[in-house]
This record gives structure tokens, C-alpha cells and sequence, in this order.
């Protein structure tokens, strides 16, 4: 069974219903990481004055103009594909059904949707889910103008039948997905302390009151970047898709993932984990085959003068190369006897990914300016190569011809202030490159 | 502004951007090689001297023959097409063949006075005063002008229009925002205008209108003219009022100024939201229902549409990332407030005192920079509902909320409120409590830091650390700091060896904070 949590909906990677919120509330959103965004809208709209057509009126532009998915897409055919049969999800927008749509999928007939506020859930209860894939969206929809998100409780909390359905359904096997104790804070009442085992898979460490559960639940645990929505579905999707054998499970794939799941408490601590026999297995095939596809190049150019600042960043981003999620890039793998210049080149044309360290002397650097800066504009452009500046010592960013490019850090809050946590930034840094890998989070 | 005739021997400040214009822009004209940044757009509200800076770089364009063309996107296309065949043609004497005053024609004329004379700037001023029709030539002409990079694109517009959205500018495209005289810059411009004023005359005007050039302008004329007495608060009222009548109710609210509901509706509101210096919309709702409540509207979610009819044809209220709300334009916000402050001195303070309150009560609320941002605007209405007693011990509350916080978000309040001049102005001879206060806190944890340190630099970096912030307090006069140093410096010898002190005092010696502090003359200092 997948449980999909609301950082795996439509409003977690709307960026209008970020802005929104942000109107409301007296916090500063971007000093905050996207999931604490998300918590404090959901602060907002609990907290303020808003009738139920108000929240309507916001979450209905919110939701509006989303693309699908690339994660619904895979979660599509991982359904497709018979991994899924049941998803229960809080998510009251239509992001999932459209993905299911746009892969051929008839509802009603290839999947079927069951929003308890709508359907009679005894009926579901007894039958329903049995024939097609299901999901059920217990937080109900919004296109129908039934939802309970901002209650205390479930509507199914009056329904018997379906409370104990549910209760023992996720007594069984769960994969958890993007679940955030905030907005789907209502599961916590129905989610059994006793039963099989729980994946949870999130890009933070599960926090009380649902932390209890899991740990009487003995929860193997995926968090940080490789645990976001996108990034799990799309491993779980690329294992599956090219070498699935209709013997595997899914939990024998997911211990192939080169993350390995980690045990959340001592008592775990036997449970399995890639070894090196796994890595080398995992060397020698798949990764090996799809290496390319899977890493991102980055390209890091800075003046000899700040290789102490290189060398922090690239300490935080060892962890996603180790991961092959990315591939970086730096003057320093050039071996000696090569074209240097030549070298570079290849790198900045081959780069998705461009961070600049810039300092008074990047700037002022002419060999910069010749071999870094001049091309630079040009693969931005019809390469489409993100570049990334991070103001590393005050300087004039203004003036210096890279103020097009949106700087990582504010210029005015350059890393060498005292003020500015520089291991955070570096950090923020890695997981954000490894995001501009991935699909595009927010639209 | 674009009403005003242009005389160069006014034009006052604009340091950096003269200095960016020359370093960065206009010596790629003199090189064969492609303008970059080859388009400069101007921003900044109404009267902030966008066209001035304009006129003021294509006086110098002509005096060293960079062929400047000059048109108005207020203009209706054919006029501007127009505009640029006469002055081609008339101007720089360059025969073309004429093809007709449309986009064609100016394209041929521009292109006729490239190939004679290798490179050109077209200045485009009141880009926002565009219409539809206008702006698509205009981008059209953009495109196809640039290619070769030899024309320099420099513009003024009040907000941003984002050519560089439009490929291929977008590498090319830089904007600058215009903003407010500096003091010394403005009491220069003022002396300019007007001989006549001394210098005090001339600081008056400048606090009144905090630099914004038209209302410099609209003030020095009322002096002028009416004999105004500055030093009395009657003076000081008067020029207020007519500063505000032309201004803002004959300039920025003209639209309205014939609809008597509508201009009330627009005064009251907009003087209402001139009071915080950021705002969100919970907050808009709370101050409408408190000092407007005939305007209040029936939920939460109508704000958004508040903020929206506010900004009407005005953009007013925009909303700023850096404040993590909305914020009036600076200069015009001035005007509001001093406006309130004449008229109803009462419902002024009751404005800041209602919000001070609610950022007291953010303060409790929050951690982390919120609460910081909180603190400061706390701090800020303070000053403008209180007596001196009542003053001081808000700043005292403030101050100890202040010194729960960690080291390091104690160092952000310190950047930021150092970079806040409105506030520390307001502050006057408080401004100095809470720095050091600050220092005193670091002076501490550097102390105690020191037995931490892994080595002797570490240890060293703690004791200098300890003995800048002991001296840095500004209250300080320089024998008091000398004395601090000295006393700190025995507190060390206390506990450290000979030579970690000789390091240490070495260390300051060469330091140029330091000596900013304590004089160029280390030997003078005698810590030895």
C-alpha cells in the first residue's frame, strides 16, 4: 500500500500558493526551508480569518495552472505496472488522476477514485477496491468542493467500516511518501502502532507525534534529498521501468537503491543494508549503464585565491557525487600534460549546473573573464544551463556582469560575514543543485 | 522628471552612477568591440530624476560624439519614428533614404547613422507611459537594432519592464534604481536652486523632504515664494501641506482628485498604509478595521484586493522581499507621513502605537530573524508614541529580548540595524544603546570563548575579538577606549602567557579597525 502525504500533492510544489500565503502571514518565508514554507501556510490558512470559500479561492488558483507531475507520471506507470494497487492519499487536488489520464488510464475502468465524503464508504469497504487500482483521497477533493483538510478530523471518522478498512490496511506493508505532520496530522489518529512494516520515505527525520509510531512500528527510513517525492519515485521508477523482473520485489529493489535506507533506532540496526558487495553489484550493472542519464554535471569556477571556500563546498556535495547524483567539475581535475583551457571548455559546455564563487578577485580575475564569463552567457542560454553565483567576500555583484544571474546567497550577505552560517549555505547549495538535477519542484 | 526642463548646472549626485556609466558603459563606445551591457534601464518612482539622469548622460554622450537619439515612449509610435529620422538627419547631418515615419524608417535612419559613424546611444525615457502599440515597436525595434552591438539602449521607466525576458537581451540587460539625495548631495542641489538658502535652510528642507528631488524642488519654490519660516512649526507645517497638494494630490493622486469619495477614499487609505514601514495583509485588515473601519472590508481573502485597488494606475505598494512584505515607495511614504503628522499629529501616534503593539506581540511570538525584523519595527513606532521615559524603557524591553538570542543572530541584528538609517535617524541620541549593548554581549562571549580554543591562533583570534568590541561601543570617546584597551590588556596578561600577548597586541596594532578606533599610532596607545 502507498500512502501519499501532502509533500507529495499539487500545493507542495505550487508556487502561487506559496506567494499567497506569504501575503497572510508576518514570517519570512525565505529564510525557510520549503517544507517549513508549507507548514506555515498551513498555519495561515488554520489560523486566519478565512471562510471555507475563502480557502477555496486560494487553493483553487493554487492548483490551477500545475503541470503534472513527472513523479505522478512514473507513480502512473509504476500503477500501470502492478506495483500499486492501493494509494491512500491526503491530497485534495486532481494531480494524480490527470497523471493517470494522461497515461491511457480510463477511471472507472484501468483505476478508480473513492473520495469518502462523496462515495458511500461501506459500499468501498466491502467491494470496491478489489478490481482496480484505488486511491483514496481521505482528505477529499476539491473540485467537488468536499475536503476536510483544515479540520481536526477525518469525515471518515463517523464511518465505521471504513476507519477499520483503513486501520487494517495500514496495518500492512506501508510505503509513506511525503508525509508532513501538519497537514496530514489527521492520519495520525488511524495509523496502527502494531503492524508489518513502514518505509518512510521524506526529505526530513520523522518528527512526534507520528515518530512514535514508527518507532513501534520499527520504520526503515529514507530522509533528506533522495527522500523528496520526485527523487524516490523517479529511482523507484527507473529501477523498475529498465530492469524489473517479475520476481523482484519492491523491497528487494529498494535495498538496490544506491541510498541505502537507514535503521532509525538501535533495534533495527540488524536489519540489512547495501553492503559492498551490493555496491560493487551495483557499480557493475545499472549504474554503471546509466550513469550518464542519471548525473548532473556542475561546473565550479572560482579564483585560486578562495580554493578554501571550493574545497567546503565540495565537501558538502561528496555525499550526492558518492550518490552518482551529481558530477562535479573543478579546475583541480585537470591533470597535468592536458589542454587546460580546452579542458574547461568541455566542462562548461557539458555543465547543467554553473556555480561561480565570486569574490572581488573572481571579478577582477582576467583569465575569468576570458574563459569562464565570455561563454558563460551563451551556454546559459541556448544550453540552458542554470548558473548559480554565490557572493562569497563583499564585492560589486552589480557592476560585474553576472547580475543577471540570480545569486545564490544576497550580496549583501556575502559568506565571509561572521553573521552568515556557511556550512548551512554550502549545504543548502548541494541539496538545491542536486533538486535542478531532478524536475523543476515548484511550477 | 520629464516636465522639467534639464539644466546640467543643477545636476548634483549620482556619483555611482556617473562613475558606473563611465567605468562600465560608455568605453565600450570608444572600443571596436560589442556594447555590454549594451541596454541600461533606469528605475524609481515619480520625480526621483530618472529623465535628469538621462539628460544628464546624453549631454556628456554629445559633448564626446556618441551620437545620442532621444525619444519619448509616451509618444505615439510615429512620433518617435519620427523623432529619430529628424534627429539623424538634422542633428548629426546623415542623409538616408527616407522610407516613411514608421518602424522601417527609423530603422534605415538609425542604421544610415551607425554606418557613418560606427556607434550611437538611443535614450527612451517614460517607458512606463508606453501604451501597448507603443512598447511592441519598441521591442521590435530592440530586437533588431541589436545584432551588431553598436547601439546603446539606455532607458527610464518608474518600475521594471523586463526586456531581458525577451531573448536575446537577456545577458546584455542591466537595471539601476534611482533613490533619494543624500543629505550633502541634496543641500548641494538646494544651494543650487536657490542661492539665497543657507545651510541650515537647506538641512531643513532636506529632513523635511529626506532628498526626494521633486519635493526638494516644490519646497525650495514655497520657501522662495512665501518667506517661510522653517524653524517654526508653523513654517514647517505649511510647506508640508503645499509640498503635499502638489504633489501628491495634484500628481500622484490626479486621476481621483475631481472625485471627491474617491480621493478621500485614496488619502485615507494611503496615509493609513504610509505608517508602517512593511506591511502584510492580515495587517492591512487589522489597521483598516481600527482607523478606517467605514472602509473595512468583509473577509480576510478582500485584502488581496485591497492592496490591488491601492495600487491602481499609482504602484504605490509593491511587494518587497526584502522586508517579506509590502512597503510604500519611500519618498512618497515620507510625504504621507509627514503630511499625518501636520495634520492629526493624534491619529498618527495612535497608528504607531497600535503598531508597535503588534510587533511586540511578534516579537513574544517569534524566533530567529522574525523576531529580529519584529524587534526593529518595534523599536521604530516606539519613537513616534512615547515620551523620553516611555522611549527609554521600550528600548530597554527591546535590548533584553535582544540578548536572548544567540551570538549569531545578535551579529544579523547588528548588520542590519547599522544598515537601517531610518530607523537609527529616528533613534537620534538613542541609537547608540542598543550597539552597545550588543558590543558589550560580544565583548562577553569572546571571553569566554577563549579557554575553547583548539590553538593559540584560535585563542588569539578570541582575545582580539574580546578587546574590539570592549572598545567599538560608540558611546565610548577615545580616552575612555584607550582605557578599555588597557584594562583589557591586563585582564589578559592575568591569565595568558608573555607571548600569546605579544601576539595579540601585535595583532591589534596592525589592524585597521583598530586604529580607526584607537588612533593611527599604536605606540601612542601604550598597551604594552
Amino acid at each position: 500500500m502507498l500512502f501519499l502525504g501532502a509533500g507529495a500533492g499539487g500545493l507542495f510544489r505550487s508556487k502561487t500558493f506559496y506567494s499567497t500565503a506569504q501575503s497572510f502571514s508576518p514570517r519570512t518565508f525565505h529564510n525557510m526551508t520549503q517544507i517549513k514554507q508549507f507548514e506555515e501556510c498551513y498555519r495561515v490558512l488554520c489560523e486566519g480569518d478565512f471562510s471555507r470559500s475563502d480557502i477555496h479561492s486560494i487553493l483553487v488558483p493554487s492548483l490551477q495552472s500545475l503541470k503534472i507531475a513527472q513523479a505522478d507520471q512514473y507513480l502512473a506507470n509504476l500503477v500501470q505496472a502492478g506495483i500499486f494497487h492501493l494509494i491512500i492519499s491526503t491530497n485534495i487536488d486532481n494531480q494524480l488522476s490527470k497523471a493517470f489520464e494522461a497515461a491511457d488510464m480510463r477511471v472507472g475502468q484501468d483505476f478508480q477514485i473513492f473520495i469518502p465524503q462523496q462515495h458511500s464508504p461501506d459500499k468501498f469497504a466491502n467491494t470496491g477496491h478489489k478490481h482496480v487500482p484505488t486511491i483514496i483521497k481521505l482528505s477529499g477533493d476539491l473540485e467537488i468542493g468536499e475536503h476536510s483538510l483544515f479540520k481536526q478530523n477525518f469525515y471518515l471518522e463517523t464511518h465505521d467500516m471504513l476507519k477499520t478498512f483503513l486501520s487494517s490496511t495500514l496495518s500492512g506493508d506501508v510505503l509513506m511518501l511525503g508525509y508532513n505532520p501538519f497537514w496530514d496530522r489527521a492520519i495520525d489518529a488511524i495509523f496502527p502502532a502494531q503492524g508489518q512494516e513502514i518505509w518512510y520515505i521524506n526529505e526530513e527525520k520523522p518528527r512526534p507525534p507520528f515518530l512514535s509510531i514508527l518507532q513501534s512500528r520499527k520504520a526503515k527510513c529514507i530522509t533528506g534529498g533522495a527522500g523528496s517525492y520526485e527523487a524516490f519515485i523517479q529511482q523507484l521508477h527507473w529501477h523498475l521501468d529498465e530492469e524489473r523482473s517479475p520476481h523482484e520485489s519492491l523491497l528487494h529493489v529498494s535495498w538496490e537503491t544506491n541510498v541505502a535506507p537507514t535503521p532509525l533506532w538501535p533495534d533495527t540496526q540488524n536489519a540489512p543494508t547495501a553492503t559492498q558487495e551490493d555496491s560493487h553489484y551495483q557499480q557493475t550493472t545499472k549504474e554503471q549503464k546509466n550513469e550518464k542519464k542519471q548525473r548532473t554535471n556542475v561546473f565550479i569556477g572560482y579564483s585560486h585565491i578562495d580554493k578554501n571556500y571550493l574545497k567546503r563546498l565540495k565537501s558538502h556535495m561528496a555525499t550526492y557525487e558518492r550518490e552518482k547524483l551529481l558530477d562535479v567539475w573543478d579546475d583541480q581535475k585537470v591533470q597535468p600534460g592536458t589542454n587546460y583551457r580546452q579542458e574547461l571548455q568541455n566542462a562548461l559546455n557539458n555543465a547543467k549546473v554553473i556555480i561561480l564563487l565570486v569574490s572581488s578577485d573572481f571579478i577582477a580575475s582576467d583569465f575569468v573573464a576570458e574563459n569562464i564569463l565570455a561563454p558563460l552567457l551563451q551556454i546559459s542560454e541556448t544550453k540552458g544551463a542554470v548558473v548559480l553565483p554565490v557572493i562569497l567576500r563583499s564585492c560589486n555583484f552589480d557592476d560585474s556582469g553576472l547580475q543577471q544571474f540570480q545569486p545564490f546567497n544576497h550580496p549583501s550577505k556575502p559568506l565571509s560575514k561572521k553573521s552568515v552560517d556557511q556550512d548551512a549555505v554550502w549545504a543548502d547549495l548541494a541539496r538545491y543543485v542536486v533538486t535542478l538535477g531532478r524536475d523543476t519542484r515548484y511550477e | 522628471m520629464s516636465n522639467t526642463v534639464f539644466d546640467i548646472n543643477n545636476f548634483v549626485n549620482r556619483d555611482a552612477e556617473i562613475d558606473f556609466m563611465d567605468k562600465h558603459c560608455l568605453p565600450s563606445l570608444q572600443e571596436n568591440r560589442p556594447i555590454n551591457p549594451q541596454f541600461i534601464e533606469y528605475n524609481g518612482v515619480w520625480g526621483i530624476g530618472k529623465t535628469s539622469m538621462l539628460r544628464r548622460i546624453e549631454h556628456h554622450c554629445f559633448t564626446e560624439n556618441f551620437y545620442p537619439l532621444w525619444i519619448e515612449a509616451s509618444d505615439s509610435p510615429n512620433q518617435s519614428f519620427h523623432k529619430i529620422a529628424e534627429q539623424v538627419r538634422n542633428r548629426y547631418k546623415v542623409t538616408f533614404s527616407f522610407v516613411g515615419d514608421d518602424l522601417d524608417g527609423s530603422l534605415a535612419a538609425t542604421r544610415a547613422l551607425l554606418n557613418s559613424h560606427g556607434r550611437a546611444v538611443l535614450f527612451i525615457d517614460s517607458l512606463d507611459a508606453a501604451k501597448e502599440e507603443q512598447l511592441k515597436h519598441i521591442k521590435e525595434m530592440l530586437h533588431r537594432l541589436t545584432e551588431d552591438g553598436k547601439l546603446l539602449f539606455i532607458m527610464a521607466s518608474r518600475k521594471i519592464i523586463d526586456f531581458g525576458k525577451v531573448a536575446p537581451f537577456k545577458w546584455k540587460l542591466v537595471f539601476r534604481t534611482l533613490k533619494s539625495l543624500s543629505r550633502q548631495s541634496c543641500i548641494s542641489y538646494i544651494q543650487k536652486l536657490a542661492q539665497e538658502l543657507n545651510e541650515e535652510q537647506a538641512d531643513q528642507i532636506f529632513q523635511l523632504t529626506r532628498g526626494y528631488p521633486v519635493a526638494v524642488e516644490a519646497a525650495v519654490q514655497a520657501v522662495k515664494q512665501e518667506k517661510l519660516d522653517l524653524t517654526q512649526e508653523k513654517g514647517r507645517k505649511q510647506l508640508i501641506q503645499g509640498i503635499y497638494k502638489q504633489i501628491i494630490e495634484q500628481g500622484i493622486l490626479a486621476e481621483v482628485h475631481q472625485d471627491p469619495d474617491q480621493f478621500l477614499w485614496y488619502h485615507t487609505m494611503l496615509s493609513l498604509f504610509a505608517i508602517p514601514r512593511r506591511f502584510n495583509l492580515i495587517l492591512m485588515q487589522k489597521m483598516t478595521e481600527k482607523f478606517a473601519e467605514q472602509h473595512k472590508l468583509g473577509s480576510s481573502l478582500a485584502y488581496m484586493s485591497l492592496q490591488k485597488r491601492l495600487n491602481y494606475n499609482m504602484d504605490l505598494l509593491d511587494w518587497r522581499e526584502d522586508k517579506t512584505g509590502y512597503a510604500m515607495e519611500a519618498p512618497i511614504r515620507h510625504l504621507f507621513l509627514m503630511n499625518l503628522k501636520f495634520e492629526n499629529p493624534q491619529r498618527h501616534a495612535q497608528i504607531h502605537e497600535f503598531l508597535m503593539e503588534e510587533n511586540w506581540r511578534f516579537v513574544m511570538q517569534f524566533s530567529g530573524t522574525d523576531k529580529l525584523h519584529s524587534l526593529q519595527e518595534y523599536l521604530y513606532h516606539s519613537i513616534f508614541c512615547h515620551d523620553e521615559p516611555g522611549l527609554q524603557e521600550n528600548i530597554d524591553h527591546a535590548i533584553k529580548q535582544l540578548l536572548l538570542e544567540s551570538h549569531d543572530l545578535l551579529l544579523q541584528f547588528e548588520e542590519e540595524y547599522t544598515r537601517d538609517d531610518e530607523l537609527q535617524d529616528a533613534l537620534g541620541v538613542y541609537k547608540y544603546r542598543i550597539l552597545s549593548a550588543i558590543y558589550s554581549r560580544f565583548a562577553e562571549t569572546y571571553w569566554i570563548l577563549v579557554p575553547t580554543a583548539l590553538n593559540q591562533e584560535e585563542r588569539i583570534d578570541s582575545l582580539y575579538s574580546y578587546i574590539l568590541y570592549r572598545i567599538k561601543d560608540p558611546i565610548l570617546d577615545l580616552p575612555q577606549r584607550l582605557s578599555y584597551a588597557r584594562q583589557s590588556i591586563e585582564r589578559v596578561k592575568a591569565q595568558e602567557s608573555a607571548g600569546v600577548v605579544q601576539k595579540l597586541i601585535e595583532r591589534l596594532s596592525q589592524h585597521e579597525e583598530i586604529q580607526k578606533l584607537l588612533g593611527n599610532d599604536p605606540q601612542a596607545w601604550n598597551l604594552a
